[in-house]
């Protein structure tokens, strides 16, 4: 079944239907959520709530744009809400750098994911969001500045300055 | 100049990372279906009469005179008489209003009590803009924008 058929049963009053949505796209807004706040409680309380949202708007939604492209916009919002109480709460720790807390976490020899995964949470947010839009939802640009707000040339911009910190962080690392 | 082939070894590996699953609580979905069902004791989403019409990409002055008619309406909201007990207080925040949730963007309006009033909006959640449409004011290092209200002769 579609998910424009899912969404016509949901809106004539078949609540259990959505469960469907749920599912099927549950996985893949995980993906993205977990890497834009940067850790899975997080990650789950933004999509608690956009999976919510996405439910109340429902009636909203428009034929003409594919559904996960509307759902990943609200996704993308709730997890900036959720980093924003994040970076408040940060900031009342700021004895704690939590770098060092994430640095603390053993790395498996000869695997160079983590390094991969510590360098990408070190990147400015902006950046991140753009990079894990582009490649976590291959999403093109021109779906990202639909879902960002931003202009296609600056995404790309973030993409591409994203990759240039990649590369000096891991540049560091191997000179550790 | 970079490497050609070290960064498409990058890309491909960054793309490797982020499309690899992630872990989920088990009840995850279920804990989604739950707060579904409540909310919709209450309310139902339903198929409005017309879809909007959709939008492509935003322009940020466009977000900024959305965020100006959206905002406008909460000044308004907060120049209507108040208890006198704040009439004639000191320049300040007074309050912080959500003014709407447009669709993606949350914007708010800054109101602060004075002889005039001056607020300014938060665009795309990020950063504070003042109304194009209103005589911008600075306060320390931030634009504001300027409301006169004609007082009540009553």
């Amino acid at each position: 079944m579609s998910d424009l058929a899912i969404i016509n049963r949901v809106l004539e009053g078949d609540v259990e239907a959505y469960a469907c949505l749920v599912d099927r796209h549950y996985d893949r807004c995980a993906r993205i959520a977990v890497r834009i706040v940067g850790n899975q409680e997080d990650a789950e309380e933004a999509l608690q709530d956009a999976f919510l949202r996405a439910f109340n708007a429902l009636g909203d939604y428009e034929e003409r744009e594919r559904f996960s492209a509307w759902l990943t916009r609200i996704v993308v919002n709730q997890c900036r809400t959720v980093r924003a109480r994040t970076r408040r709460r940060e900031a009342m720790f700021l004895d704690v750098d939590h770098r060092d807390l994430t640095y603390a976490v053993s790395v498996p020899d000869g695997d160079d994911w983590p390094d991969l995964e510590r360098a990408l949470a070190q990147l400015p947010d902006a950046q991140r969001e753009a990079l894990v839009l582009r490649y976590a939802d291959d999403l093109t640009y021109e779906e990202m500045a639909r879902i960002t707000g931003a202009g296609e040339s600056a995404l790309k911009m973030r993409v591409q300055r994203a990759f240039a910190r990649l590369r000096a962080l891991l540049s560091e690392v191997a000179h550790v | 100049m970079f490497d050609l082939d070290l960064d498409l070894d990058l890309e491909r590996r960054v793309a490797a990372v982020l499309r690899a699953p992630v872990a989920a609580s088990d009840d995850a979905r279920e804990r989604v279906m739950h707060r579904v069902r409540e909310a919709a004791r209450t309310a139902r989403p339903r198929r409005r009469g017309r879809p909007l019409v959709s939008r492509s990409a935003r322009h940020s002055l466009a977000g900024v005179a959305m965020a100006a008619s959206v905002g406008s309406v909460a000044v308004l909201s907060a120049i209507t008489p108040r208890p006198a007990s704040v009439a004639g207080a000191h320049a300040g925040v007074i309050d912080d209003s959500v003014a709407a949730s447009l669709r993606d963007t949350l914007r708010l309006a800054r109101l602060i009590r004075d002889d005039d009033r001056r607020y300014a909006f938060v665009v795309d959640g990020a950063r504070w803009a003042p109304d194009p449409s209103a005589t911008p004011v600075r306060a320390g290092d931030r634009l504001l924008s300027l409301l006169r209200v004609a007082r009540d002769s009553n």
